[in-house]
């Protein structure tokens, strides 16, 4: 009883967290004592003046002036005027709210200016905006603020790695576990369009596509993001899915500071799935023999492969069989290290920072990983008095390698790893000895899936991509007096990317093998490619700000400016196949023995010309107003559409700056509402959108007369109306501060409209495009999308002391998403999944959610009682029994088979069957992070989730589906597959299939394969030591850091693939060059850059799961050591 | 110092100032060109971008020849019997509208529409003589016409698009057009390339479309038109009779009369489809044949990886069947066996059509189609040894033989498919009654519950003297079953071949169809019967005389003085079974009339071998493919309009059935 009850309690206690952690610190509070000093000075006063100024030299009324020691104190007036008595030997203590408390010896002076400086409050934290900074408390958009301190807790190879769960509304969702895989940020729900990464500001300076690889996590001073229209419209153009600032380290004025930084860890994949036993296995080889045998012919072929009864083979035998577990040996303890070497220094006149690091992972798929090198410096001069000028060169080189495990039905070391099977037959080679499985060798002419093993594929398999970034950014900036700054910036940014791979005869892209008829499956023999690609970015902006403060009550802060950026990118590549066995030793570098196969050439520009301007003014430090307007033109759309304005205006009211809120300063601190409306813009389409273009290929070349013309045809359907995408946001919000910063809210309401929502629309085939997609892909202003929720976050100081401090923050967001409206009559766009011939699995439709699976309702397994049995032994579905394939079909339905719900009742399970069997979008996201302090220890946990979720999990579909390959292994849950003696409703009979072929078309996109994704996870537990200072001044150490990390310690889900946080359906670029067609000049449409690794996401597809890269955990030691 | 910023800044921000936001800021593409330009020398890119959907998979890469022309009584794919492709589904008539074949047929199809649309809307912009421009427009009006021929022809009514994509905008929701206006739109459009286009004798080469595609292709359209469902009757009777005969009197083509130079023992009948699969290198084929989907690459050799389309499957899949690694063929293509008995005694293209021989793996002949009879000797086994491998106990026989030499072959009764007899031609020595020798069915055999009886053997000589029929099985191959093999790989002439594709050429339309369509306009225009003109006998007979080996334009024994419409329908299929015209002439002689003949044809299939309907014959995958066309006639007479179009559009409906 009593168990019951404290386990009742402990529940109710931790869905009440947050409540709990406000208690605490009102405890800790309650637990403070006040101390009364005493006063006993009897010396002659003499009478004493001064004005207290703070921020802006503005004068501070009712700052308290106390004489240290003695009940003696005034306040000031409301021009910061005060005057007491006091003696020379005093002390004066000038406080005020906000700022740091000033101790002034009186000595002879009789007017004492005192000039309070403001305390390292959140309130007083300068946050970072576009074009300028502002404190915390004169902001009126919404940021985000990254806790770095946190986020560098555990190391990480890129920052995106350790973002989520930080901040609230920002959901940062990586696909997979590949190294440099890269993440999806979304900012307050996504717009539709075919990108939806944010605008990357490092330095000032906006990056589109930024490698998320090339900024090193050691060397961010601060990430913020903007989330309101207010704070994004400066960036007007391009903020429509929002803004992450990121502002590197830069030197200080103070001696030279040397900082390095160590880890090492290791990494092992957090799940791995279990597959069927030998025993399993070979029974259900040989129950397919039974499933394939009609009465006229028997299937052996399990039985001949795996039995030899004569000699006491049999089933049972395999029970003692060990078999070859696959994962176990593709998969290896993945290793993590990283250096960080940091110089910072200067003096008034010149400031330093150099910055080097390098990481190498080691992938947990053997044959993967990662390495990265970077550099960076910057300088900052102080020329005159008026005048600073500074540049910073970065530069960054990132090589991931090895296998791809993603991929569509066939292939991939992560399908390999799940189906290859993991007994020999008898009699056959020993599976991890020879160079390829020749029980699957047959007449067909395509390879078959398993021919070469995992382990053998990835060994072999030589795929390298490079991305080397160099970044060379300076400014010049002068005060032409007191109010006013010129600052003029230039930039360029280069991005190159290196793709090579190398497929030799070992790998099944470059086997020799031969097929029963001795023909070569593969015609390209042994074969590689090398293609690149390079961005040049160009940059230049001026502005001019403003700030002046005409009296106590009246400041203006402005800026204004212009900005022009031009963009080109070029790419060419080149294959070569038939590359000579003997002659292919060194791999990639005798690619030239080969035949040249293909090569190509791309290139695109486009160029964004921009006028900005914002003004903020704050009327009695009370009502703070922000207007912000940008003007964008943009070459990608046609002229007449080029040109988008920005606007926003917001205001905040800190309303306990007022006099009738005074009283509750005991426990309200500096507090605030906020509310913000305006408009953003997206121009993420193709450079030449507008434009209807020609593509020339091979692949529509026609022989006339037995000579090849090259083929021109209609490849990219341009749109020459298209324009800008708009964004209107609001937002209402407010920030409360209580018992002076311990417990911080921030609450935010907003609402985004997006109109003229960019898509690429797949047209009609009547359209005679011949682009990427069934029908080519035209950008249009398709509609209105609607992202509207709520974001809370609550940072409390639960327990300070001397020697213990424990600081938690929570943030929680809720997110709804609804497409409003679709232009030109539309009602929905479907998507498509990999498998068996491309069944749609997304809808997206007006009036509902962005993104929902769509497909058939399971309804179990077809049972015998759903029959009647013909006297020739044959199974006729019983009148009134639904089903896709009827009896006099070729493929009749069978019991064993998978059963869908015949929704409209018509008799027949077909299209007009399917309906919405799931939403991939969260109910809310968020995050817990919780600081502990104890003397030199430190403990950072943080925990992270997303619940309402659902993923479509195709796996199912291949690995729990009775054998989607012959021969190929299958999970552990296939072992209760439906038989004549097991009528499950679970999982269907056993049958196999051809690559990809679904004959009966009894495999569909359906709600079995739906399952809820809801997860928490312990992201990051990190445990520090930070060695006494006594100890380390003698060593000239000025702090010696250790610390121990792990990541991704622990998910709870109820999802059953190997992790709930997963998206691996890609989108094609509707503006890349003409599909599928190899060799010759596919010159079309080039323009959309792809960099992100990420890019490919599809808002339109999201939560899909087909072989995944393992994730990790990792647990890393390390070290930080600044002289 | 401060002089010098204000000078900086005016300038600056003038420059800001002074741009309008009106101002255009376009840049210019680098490596393309757009739709709406166009010179010489990239017209002439375009128009092989025009042609190439003429080699798409759909097309006459498999589907016009193959799986489209499923449901006519001619012939069947065997592969169809388990379903495992796409293709076979449609062409068992078990397709539905979400099938990407027709959803790449139509889209093969409009996108050659628009690339006409495109070059037309562009022609008159280069600076070239005005013979070849007037060529290349003709080709782009007429083969926007053949497309929409297909369309039309394929799917009913469709939505007749000749505005460019580029007028349209973002909205593509265009309705339908009745068929017969879009026919007419066709017979007009075709017209007026007629008058542009280059004469063959000119352009020298089969591949481009020339004044004998344009005409023979009129007179096909025309009496696709005059035909049902359209039923224009007379007045397009009247143009077909035009064209053909326009055709035929210019004198530009004639049948061939003699062998192929290079391969002297086969027919005149063979020597088109010699120059196919030749791609015309050795022969230019213009005599006769008019107009060719051309192939060159298959993929292959120094093809290999370039991008070159490869799809046809003519000789690999349909043709002779072939077991040799680098030519093979799967041979799934048959006839039925009422398209054998078609052929008199005497009739050259018989043995063309469907081979009397298939190949062996080092492609030596095999005449004998039917089941051969494999004998192996009685043995004794002893155990030897025992070994372990790797781990697994392994038991080593020694096995003695008792006899050798002695074949047999199997008779098989050419309507049941069961075997009546077992002869033996050779005796051999050394068996015994025990250990007895054993008996098994070889050969490329499809039958069923085939089983031995007793093999006696002579005690005294240890030959075997009779085998005995347990049970005379059924569906064992007849000699019906030959494959089609209009097609053959043994003349292909690629250095390296491919197993699954091949670069032979398709005839879209040759003269013997004018002439044949000439006889059967003349028919409908002048009266049929005994009514018939001499003129069109005459056409009737060139066609007759040149398929017994006679001179065309000779009179000869085989002539007759009657044609009637019942004689056309037959020798079309005599002479052009396969050649993808056969669907489109049942469907154009009314449905009434395709229903009779696959009832007539159903029926006759269930005598063969068809008594236990499910059942793994290879007629299995006709028959179902009948019952499915004969249970909604109207339905499967046209193709479903892909679902994936009906999703993107809203002005079209989904065909009647579908």
């Amino acid at each position: 009883m009593i168990n019951k009850t404290s386990t009742d309690c402990l529940m109710r206690i931790s869905k009440l967290l947050p409540l709990v952690m406000v208690m605490a610190c009102l405890l800790s509070m309650s637990l403070k004592l006040s101390a009364q000093e005493q006063d006993n000075t009897q010396s002659p006063t003499k009478k004493v003046t001064g004005t207290v100024l703070g921020a802006d030299k503005a004068p501070l009324a009712g700052a308290a002036v106390k004489i240290k020691n003695r009940t003696v104190g005034t306040t000031t007036d409301e021009k910061g005027k005060f005057s007491i008595n006091a003696l020379p030997t005093d002390t004066l203590v000038v406080s005020y709210i906000n700022y740091t408390t000033s101790y002034i010896r009186v000595g002879t002076k009789l007017n004492i200016p005192v000039l309070l400086v403001e305390a390292p409050t959140s309130m007083n934290e300068v946050i970072v905006i576009g074009y300028g900074s502002v404190k915390r408390k004169e902001l009126t958009g919404v940021v985000g603020k990254v806790d770095m301190e946190d986020l560098r807790k555990a190391p990480v190879t890129s920052f995106d790695q350790a973002l989520a769960g930080r901040i609230a509304g920002v959901v940062v969702s990586s696909n997979d576990g590949q190294p440099g895989g890269g993440s999806q940020i979304v900012i307050r729900g996504s717009t539709a369009g075919q990108d939806v990464s944010p605008l990357y500001v490092v330095d000032g300076f906006p990056i589109e596509n930024m490698d998320l690889n090339s900024i090193n996590t050691n060397d961010i001073e601060t990430i913020e993001v903007l989330k309101d229209a207010s704070s994004i419209a400066i960036y007007g153009s391009r903020g429509a899915n929002g803004v992450i600032i990121i502002t590197t380290k830069k030197g200080k004025s103070e001696p030279l500071k040397v900082s390095y930084a160590f880890s090492e860890g290791i990494q092992d994949p957090t799940k791995l799935m279990k597959m069927l036993s030998p025993y399993q296995f070979v029974k259900l080889q040989l129950d397919l023999d039974s499933m394939q045998s009609t009465s006229t012919t028997l299937n052996v072929t399990g039985h001949t492969r795996y039995t030899d009864t004569a000699n006491g083979i049999d089933l049972n035998y395999y029970k003692n069989v060990n078999g070859y577990n696959w994962q176990k040996l593709v998969l290896q303890e993945g290793n993590l290290q990283t250096h960080n070497l940091n110089i910072l220094g200067g003096n008034p006149g010149c400031r330093y920072a150099l910055n080097g690091a390098f990481t190498d992972q080691k992938g947990i798929i053997i044959n993967t990983g990662l390495k990265r090198y970077d550099a960076k410096g910057s300088l900052d001069l102080r020329i005159t008095d008026n005048t600073k000028f500074g540049t910073s060169l970065n530069y960054s080189n990132t090589t991931s390698y090895g296998t791809i495990p993603t991929s569509t039905s066939t292939g991939g070391v992560v399908s390999n790893m799940w189906e290859y099977r993991p007994v020999d037959i008898l009699g056959g080679a020993a599976l991890n000895l020879g160079s390829i499985d020749s029980s699957t060798i047959g007449t067909s002419g395509i390879a078959p899936d398993n021919l070469v093993s995992p382990v053998q594929e990835a060994q072999n398999v030589f795929r390298k991509n490079t991305t080397r970034t160099t970044t060379f950014n300076t400014y010049l900036e002068c005060a032409l007096n007191q109010d006013l700054r010129f600052r003029v910036t230039g930039g360029i940014n280069n991005t190159f990317l290196l793709s090579q791979a190398f497929y030799n005869q070992f790998t099944s892209e470059g086997t020799l093998a031969l097929n029963a008829l001795g023909t070569p499956y593969n015609l390209k023999g042994i074969n590689g490619s090398v293609s690149n690609i390079n961005n040049n970015s160009y940059i230049t902006e001026a502005t001019l700000s403003y700030r002046k403060r005409f009296d106590e009550n009246n400041t203006i802060d402005a800026v204004f400016g212009g900005s022009y950026e031009y963009s080109k990118t070029t790419g060419n590549g080149y294959a070569a196949i038939n590359v000579p066995a003997g002659l292919s030793t060194q791999g990639i570098n005798n690619l030239s023995l080969g035949n040249a196969s293909t090569a190509s050439f791309s290139a695109s520009p486009n160029k964004l010309e921009s006028i900005l301007g914002r003004v903020n003014y704050s009327l009695k430090q009370k009502y703070i107003f922000t207007v912000t307007g940008r003007e964008d033109g943009s070459s990608k759309f046609a002229p007449g559409h080029q040109w988008g304005f920005f606007p926003s205006a917001a205001a905040a009211w800190r309303f306990t700056q007022e006099n009738f809120m005074r009283r509750f300063t005991s426990f309200l601190g500096d507090s605030k509402f906020r509310a913000s409306y305006g408009a953003v813009g997206n121009n993420k389409v193709a450079d030449f959108a507008p434009l209807y273009q020609n593509a020339s290929s091979n692949g529509y070349a026609y022989p006339i007369n037995n000579s090849y013309v090259e083929g021109t045809v209609p490849f990219f359907p341009g749109n020459p109306t298209i324009q800008w995408e708009t964004t209107y946001q609001l937002d209402l919000g407010t920030t409360l501060s209580f018992f002076k910063d311990r417990i911080l809210i921030d609450m935010d309401y907003y609402n985004k409209q997006t109109r003229q929502a960019l898509l690429p629309v797949p047209l009609p085939l009547i359209a005679g495009y011949a682009g990427t997609g069934s029908g080519g892909y035209q950008y249009q202003n398709a509609g209105v999308l609607r992202n509207r929720g709520f974001e809370f976050s609550i940072t409390t100081t639960n327990i300070q002391s001397v020697k213990f401090t424990w600081t938690s923050t929570f943030n929680i967001a809720f997110n709804r998403n609804k497409i409003m409206q679709f232009y030109n009559n539309r009602s929905a766009i479907q998507n498509a999944w990999s498998l068996y011939g491309g069944q749609t699995a997304w809808i997206s439709e007006a009036g509902h959610p962005m993104s929902q699976f769509y497909g058939f309702k399971w309804a179990g397994v077809y049972q015998y009682s759903d029959f009647n049995e013909l006297a020739n032994g044959t199974y006729v579905l019983k009148p009134g029994v639904a089903s896709y394939n009827p009896s006099n079909a070729s493929v009749p339905v069978q019991p064993g088979d998978p059963k869908y719900a015949d929704l409209n009742k018509d008799g027949i399970v077909d299209d007009n069957d399917r309906t919405v069997i799931g939403n991939p979008l969260p109910i809310h996201t968020g995050g817990l992070t919780n600081n502990f302090i104890y003397k030199n220890f430190s403990l950072n946990i943080l925990l992270q989730w997303s619940y309402g979720n659902q993923v479509l999990n195709a796996n199912k579909l291949v690995f729990e589906n009775g054998g989607y390959y012959a021969n190929s292994n299958q999970f552990a849950e296939e072992a209760n597959h439906w038989t004549p003696n097991n009528p499950t409703n679970d999982i269907p009979r056993p049958d196999t299939r051809l690559n990809g072929q679904d004959p009966g078309g009894e495999t569909r996109v359906s709600s079995w394969l739906v399952e809820d994704a809801s997860y928490l996870r312990l992201k990051t537990v990190s445990l520090g030591y930070t060695l006494p200072a006594k100890l380390l001044s003698r060593m000239k150490i000025s702090t010696f850091r250790v610390f121990i990390a792990a990541q991704n310690l622990l998910t709870f889900t109820k999802y059953s693939g190997l992790d709930p946080e997963v998206s691996t359906y890609r989108a094609a670029n509707p503006a890349s060059s003409p599909s599928g067609v190899v060799g010759g000049n596919a010159l079309a449409g080039v323009g959309y850059l792809y960099i992100q690794p990420s890019s490919g996401s599809s808002a339109l597809a999201q939560g899909y799961d087909l072989t995944p890269y393992p994730r990790n955990r990792t647990i890393t030691f390390g070290l930080n050591v600044t002289f | 110092m401060k002089r010098w910023y204000n000078v900086f800044l005016i300038l600056f921000f003038g420059l800001f100032m002074v741009e309008s936001c009106n101002k255009d800021i376009s840049l210019s593409p680098i490596t393309f060109t757009t739709t709406s330009q166009t010179n010489a020398a990239e017209l002439n890119n375009q128009l092989a971008g025009l042609y190439s959907p003429l080699e798409a998979e759909q097309l006459y890469g498999w589907g016009l020849w193959g799986y489209f022309e499923s449901g006519n009584d001619e012939g069947f794919s065997t592969s169809d019997a388990t379903g495992t492709v796409t293709q076979s589904l449609t062409a068992s008539f078990r397709s539905s509208s979400q099938d990407a074949t027709y959803m790449n047929f139509w889209k093969n199809l409009y996108s050659g529409v628009e690339r006409a649309n495109v070059i037309l809307s562009v022609i008159n912009q280069p600076v070239m003589d005005s013979v070849s421009r007037a060529n290349i427009k003709g080709q782009a009006l007429f083969l926007r016409a053949y497309y929409f021929y297909l369309l039309v022809n394929n799917f009913g009514d469709v939505p007749y698009k000749t505005q460019l994509t580029s007028s349209l905008g973002t909205n593509f929701n265009i309705p339908a057009t009745p068929s017969k206006a879009i026919y007419d739109s066709i017979i007009q459009d075709m017209t007026t390339a007629d008058s542009l286009v280059q004469s063959i004798s000119k352009a020298q080469t089969t591949s481009v479309v020339t004044k004998s595609a344009v005409e023979g292709i009129l007179a096909r359209v025309c009496l696709a038109a005059a035909g049902s469902p359209i039923n224009g009757g007379l007045p397009y009777y009247q143009k077909a009779l035009y064209w053909s005969e326009k055709l035929i009197n210019s004198g530009v083509h004639s049948l061939y009369s003699s062998s192929h130079p290079y391969f002297p023992s086969t027919s005149a009948y063979a020597r088109v489809f010699i120059n196919n699969m030749q791609d015309n290198y050795n022969d230019n084929n213009l005599t006769e044949d008019m107009w060719d989907a051309a192939f060159l690459s298959n993929g292959a050799g120094s093809n290999t990886s370039l991008g070159y389309t490869a799809t046809q499957q003519l000789g690999a899949i349909l043709g002779v069947t072939s077991a040799s690694a680098s030519s093979k063929c799967t041979g799934v293509y048959r006839p039925f066996p009422t398209l054998y008995n078609l052929y008199g005694n005497g009739d050259l293209r018989r043995d063309w059509v469907m081979s009397p021989y298939i190949l062996d793996a080092n492609n030596n002949k095999f005449f004998n189609l039917g089941v051969t009879v494999k004998i192996t000797a009685g043995y004794t086994k002893t155990i030897v040894d025992t070994v372990i491998v790797r781990g697994v106990p392994k038991i080593v026989y020694d096995t003695t033989y008792y006899g050798s030499g002695a074949t047999a072959t199997a008779t098989v009764d050419p309507v049941t498919g069961s075997v009546t007899a077992i002869n033996i031609t050779n005796g051999g020595s050394g068996y015994s009654s025990n250990p007895a020798p054993t008996a098994s069915l070889t050969g490329p055999s499809a039958g069923k519950n085939f089983k031995f009886g007793t093999i006696t053997v002579d005690p005294t000589t240890g030959s075997i003297t009779s085998i005995a029929i347990a049970n005379a099985g059924t569906g064992y191959i007849t000699i019906y079953d030959r494959p089609v093999a209009k097609w053959r790989r043994e003349y292909e002439i690629n250095f390296t071949k491919n197993p699954s594709y091949t670069s032979c050429n398709f005839p879209i339309i040759r003269y013997a169809d004018v002439l044949l369509m000439a006889a059967e306009a003349d028919i409908q225009v002048r009266g049929g019967g005994t009514n018939a003109t001499s003129i069109g006998i005459g056409y009737y007979n060139q066609v007759k005389r040149r398929a017994y080996g006679f001179a065309p334009n000779v009179s000869s024994a085989v002539d007759v003085s009657v044609v009637t419409m019942d004689s056309i329908k037959a020798e079309r299929s005599r002479e052009l079974c396969f050649e993808g015209v056969r669907r489109n002439d049942l469907k154009r002689w009314g449905i009434t009339n395709w229903v009779n003949t696959l009832t007539n044809l159903n029926s006759q299939l269930g005598i063969y071998n068809l008594t236990s309907p499910g059942s793994s014959t290879i007629l299995t995958a006709s028959q179902i493919a009948i019952n499915n066309f004969l249970s909604n006639p109207q339905k499967y007479s046209l193709f479903p309009i892909p679902a994936s179009e009906l999703a993107v559009e809203s002005a079209i409906y989904q065909n009647q059935g579908w």
